[in-house]
């Protein structure tokens, strides 16, 4: 699964720390999942989605599609 | 070069619990060594009762681990815990059929008392290392 959480980050200005904060995660798990090192699960990616006020689909997407 | 190690409210409440279920298991384990050298050594149910009890301390750190695994909120911190748990129970399962069939067909001498666990910490600890090194790269 591919991601744009990297650069949705850096839109707003915020360092991995700022964004594990408002998620209430580590930074290694922002890292992990910015890198596609793992995909978060459904509850925590619409968590992601909530953040970032955008749709799943927008920040996740399917990279064998 | 700084390195700043950040811990969940889980994990140093884990960290807490298994320090103290190490600290009992040393404590129960030279109690028990002085009762049963001593000159009135349990006898029958006592017998059973205190061959336990250094048991139930390393019960107490396995229960650890397992409430770490359902307390810790962060997702990805649980699954690196759950892969190097995984490793460490094969490990320990591997130890415990190889350490059989040598006692069984060698008739080697038993080994010592928690030999599984301390097999099982020593593989949680290498596998919770080499996982993050591989997590790293």
């Amino acid at each position: 699964m591919e991601n744009r959480l990297r650069v949705l980050r850096a839109e707003r200005g915020w360092s991995q720390s700022d964004l594990a904060q408002q998620l209430d995660v580590s930074r290694q798990s922002v890292n992990a999942i910015e890198t596609g090192r793992y995909d978060p699960s459904l509850p925590l990616a619409f968590r992601i989605a909530r953040l970032f006020g955008a749709p799943i689909e927008a920040i996740f997407s399917d990279s064998g599609a | 070069m700084t390195f700043h190690i950040s811990r969940s409210r889980a994990e140093r409440a884990y960290l807490l619990r298994l320090a103290g279920s190490m600290g009992a298991f040393i404590l129960v384990l030279l109690i028990v060594r002085q009762w049963f050298k001593s000159s009135e050594p349990p006898a029958g149910a006592w017998l059973y009762a205190a061959a336990i009890l250094p048991a139930l301390p390393i019960l107490g750190a396995i229960g650890a681990v397992g409430r770490y695994l359902v307390e810790e909120t962060d997702e990805y911190q649980r699954a690196l815990l759950i892969r190097a748990v995984l490793w460490a129970t094969g490990a320990a399962l591997a130890a415990a059929t190889v350490r059989d069939f040598l006692i069984e067909y060698a008739h080697v001498s038993p080994f010592e008392s928690g030999f599984v666990f301390f097999v099982f910490c020593i593989a949680l600890g290498v596998a919770q290392v080499a996982i993050r090194l591989v997590e790293r790269t």
